[in-house]
């Protein structure tokens, strides 16, 4: 009797079971029109965590200037390239011989703890108590924070010196915060540079042509900037301390861009960004 | 009053234990603790042949994986506890290990009838393609439910599985639906016990089905295609189910499983809707002397995770088994294969033959052969219609042929390895091997542009000399050639035991035929080391080469050390 009790409960529970199955029917994809405006909302950065011999890095990119052309002058997309797939090969005749790492990025693909590229940190905010996440969720991410409250406003002012075959750089930053807010704020002063051609993996093949767009150069002010306000009063200005750095001579000057963003140094969260180029097209 | 109170209640509590110490004393005699205990440490060291610097090393140069398990039982009743410890992670695990803690605790009652735990468990139902929950150390993988499991025996020859939970990931809580909710029944039928009239037939037969589901909470997931965004329809309960078979006759053996999974889009099919399925079967024979066995596997869009969102090997419900063969030896393992969950189709054989005592080849002692081939390819895939391509997101993703085999090589192996035991003291292992290993299958990136394949020889002499009861010497030769990769390698190992205790270790590995003079390193590694029961502690001190490490078709890359490594295992 007992047997059959606990045995009729089972198949009960089975038959339960036998409900869990969504079956998904086509149209699979509904097109989303987004309204933005980019004057009352927070800016938004973007790091993809890449390698030029990841295969599934160009798709995760490609989401990610997707998203950037979609939000214009308010996501900030940078490529920094980290990890495994970003180490130059020692295997001979291999073509992967140019090294995009950089210290910064190295350091931010450590303390985050990138499982591997591709990844992606979307204003470094935390996604169940991790800051990356998968280009997949790159779309939810980015629409969450181009939906916040814009807390500050950023300028960046750049002097680019040349003397001969060497270049030196000098930015500044200044802000305006709009609300008061809690908590001290770094700011983290980048170089990126545009237009670089070199081999990349894409799937199954190489693409030797691929473009590089918007890949971190490094840092101008440690990998985590520098303290510049404490607990700001709405209006609260500030003025970032003059940085100046003699660019590598093989960076193109034309192609480089400085960008600036404003970070809690406790918490990591982004709450703005502004980029210029050092020459203005 | 007041005052004396707590005397009278004193008085009472011990007057009352009185009766209760025969009972206590029972409770300890019947009850029993066992648990096992591992540490590995390494002291990391700058190494610049290796790119190894101080700055590459972070200040982190001491890292330590450590583990002990304790299990406690008193009649039907078990209760045991993991603490784990990676401060931080050796390198090649995963980062989002570091952390201490205790990730993995159970309480479990059974019987003759019902098996009944809630905490953490591992299960497996069949082999394994709808569910199976395990922990692999040398991978740092662990994918356990946290919940509750019930057994039912309800007959002979039946047992009735249940299991409800959410999968360990990392140190990560469950909250707020961050990852699926797991839900699986199975039922395992022996034919031979359920029906007394075949309960003596020769042919034993035993039957299974499973169905699994997981639940994950987002209904819709936007999904940026040209530079647009789009609302995806999320299937929030997966379903994953199918059946087995075992027979059992005269010497040969089948068992075959068949897993059917409804559409499942997720990070790693690249959000198709495609369904899945997979199918496995192992035919033997085996007589004195002589082993057959015959493997296939198929499998189609079969990744199943409890987050969708996840692309390396955590979270994973169920488990594609490999039918590649697992090697130890260095060289031979230098390529070895990861099952692919998106798609493929493999074969494999194997004959043992044990040539007896006193034949002609066999000698005094008889010989063994073992014969292996093995071959994994794609399977055929077709676009859905002329304008959709294959593996489009958002899309069915392609069509295909149940059991169709593609063009594309992902591993072959051919190999033969011999036995022979030449006399009372002296006894040797021979391998050979071929190999094909498709490096951007398996591995995710390539050197070469026009071809990933590699194709490799590999010979392998490992003799053992016993010289007396208690000293054995043992050396092993291998040699790796290929023209693509890194070129040619040589292995060798010498290895002195002192049973029962002491051994002592040297060995190295030499990439003498790389065509960058400058990468032809020696991984050279010296090691000893100490037993006492059921206790080991060894020391060792060398470079650790750039690699791929799989156990079972699961596998973590190695990146290249050198350093100190300290480990330390005991059982109780």
């Amino acid at each position: 009797m007992k047997t059959k009790r606990y045995t009729i409960l089972l198949l009960l529970f089975a038959a339960l079971w036998i409900q869990s199955c969504s079956k998904v029917e086509e149209p699979y994809l509904t097109y989303k029109n987004v309204l933005i405006d980019t004057t009352a909302h927070r800016s938004v950065l973007l790091e993809d965590y890449t390698g030029m011999r990841c295969p599934n890095c160009p798709p995760a990119t490609l989401i990610g200037e997707g998203l950037q052309d979609l939000y214009k002058g308010q996501v900030f997309m940078i490529q920094v390239h980290a990890g495994f797939y970003a180490d130059t090969s020692k295997t001979p005749g291999s073509i992967w011989k140019t090294d995009y790492k950089s210290q910064a990025g190295t350091r931010w693909y450590t303390d985050f703890k990138c499982p591997q590229n591709p990844m992606g940190l979307i204003n470094r905010a935390n996604f169940d108590s991790k800051f990356w996440i998968g280009s997949d969720q790159w779309a939810d991410a980015v629409a969450y924070q181009a939906g916040l409250t814009k807390p500050a406003i950023l300028s960046i002012s750049n002097k680019v010196v040349t003397s001969g075959e060497d270049a030196q750089l000098t930015t500044r930053v200044q802000g305006k915060f709009l609300h008061k807010m809690t908590g001290s704020y770094n700011v983290c002063v980048l170089i990126l540079e545009d237009s670089l051609i070199s081999p990349q993996q894409d799937g199954a093949t190489i693409d030797t042509n691929h473009l590089f767009m918007n890949l971190l150069r490094g840092s101008m002010n440690g990998d985590y900037g520098e303290l510049v306000i404490s607990h700001p009063d709405s209006l609260s200005l500030f003025t970032s301390p003059s940085y100046t750095t003699t660019l590598n001579r093989k960076w193109k000057v034309k192609n480089l861009s400085v960008l600036a963003f404003l970070m809690n140094p406790v918490t990591y969260e982004v709450v703005q960004v502004a980029k210029k180029p050092l020459i203005q097209h | 009053m007041k005052k004396i109170l707590p005397f009278i209640t004193a008085g009472l509590l011990f007057a009352s234990l009185i009766p209760l110490r025969g009972q206590a004393q029972d409770f300890l005699k019947n009850s029993e603790v066992h648990g096992s205990s591992q540490a590995d440490a390494i002291y990391y060291l700058p190494d610049s042949k290796l790119g190894i610097t101080d700055s590459s090393l972070a200040g982190r140069l001491i890292r330590m994986n450590g583990y002990t398990e304790v299990n406690y039982s008193l009649g039907d009743f078990t209760a045991g506890m993991r603490f784990e410890a990676y401060l931080p992670p050796l390198l090649g695990y995963d980062a989002q290990n570091e952390g201490l803690g205790v990730p993995y605790w159970y309480a479990r009652y059974k019987t003759d009838f019902i098996d009944v735990t809630a905490g953490n468990f591992y299960e497996q139902f069949g082999y394994g393609m709808m569910l199976r929950t395990y922990q692999e150390w040398t991978l740092g993988f662990d994918n356990s439910l946290k919940g509750l499991r019930v057994k039912i025996m309800p007959a002979k020859g039946i047992t009735l599985k249940g299991v409800y939970g959410v999968q360990r990931y990392y140190w990560d809580p469950y909250k707020d639906g961050n990852r699926g909710i797991v839900k699986g029944v199975d039922g395992d039928f022996y034919l031979n016990d359920i029906f007394t009239g075949m309960a003596d037939s020769k042919l034993k037969v035993s039957l299974g089905g499973t169905f699994v589901s997981v639940f994950q909470k987002d209904a819709t997931r936007d999904i940026v295609i040209n530079g647009k965004i789009y609302e995806m329809k999320m299937p929030q309960n997966v379903a994953n189910y199918g059946g087995r078979i075992n027979l059992d006759f005269a010497g040969f053996s089948l068992y075959s499983e068949y897993a059917y999974k409804i559409n499942d889009p997720s990070a790693r099919n690249k959000y198709i809707y495609k369904n899945g399925n997979a199918l496995f079967a192992n035919l033997g024979y085996t007589r004195p002397g002589l082993g057959i066995s015959v493997m296939t596997k198929w499998i189609d869009n079969m990744s199943y995770k409890s987050d969708r969102t996840i692309t390396n090997n955590m979270l994973d419900i169920n488990y594609l088994p490999a039918i590649t063969k697992e090697h130890t030896y260095a060289l031979a393992s230098m390529y070895p294969y990861a099952t692919q969950p998106n798609g493929e189709a493999g074969l494999s054989g194997t004959v043992t033959y044990h040539l007896k005592k006193n034949s002609k080849l066999g000698g005094k002692s008889g010989m063994s052969i073992a014969a292996n081939f093995t071959q994994v390819n794609s399977i055929k895939r077709s676009p859905v219609n002329d304008s959709t391509a294959v593996g489009q997101p958002g899309t069915l993703g392609y069509t295909t042929t149940f059991f169709s085999v593609g063009n594309e090589v992902y591993y072959q192996e051919a190999s033969i390895e011999v036995t022979k035991k030449f006399s009372k003291n002296w006894k040797g292992i021979f391998t050979y091997l071929y190999q094909t290993y498709n490096k951007f299958v398996a591995e995710g990136h390539t050197d070469n542009q026009d071809n990933s394949l590699i194709y490799s020889q590999i010979g392998i002499a490992d003799v053992t000399w016993k010289i007396d009861a208690k000293h054995s010497l043992r050396c092993e030769l291998q040699g790796l050639w290929t023209k693509q990769d890194k070129g040619n390698w040589a292995a060798a190992l010498l290895e002195f035991t002192v049973a029962p205790h002491w051994f002592v270790t040297l060995q190295d590995q030499w990439n003498y035929g790389n065509q960058d003079h400058e990468m032809r390193l020696h991984y050279y590694n010296v090691s000893g080391g100490y037993n006492w029961n059921s206790t080991r502690v060894s020391l060792s001190y060398g470079r650790q080469r750039e690699g791929v490490i799989c156990v079972g078709g699961v596998c973590r890359y190695v990146p290249a050390s050198s350093g100190f490594t300290l480990t330390l295992s005991t059982s109780f």
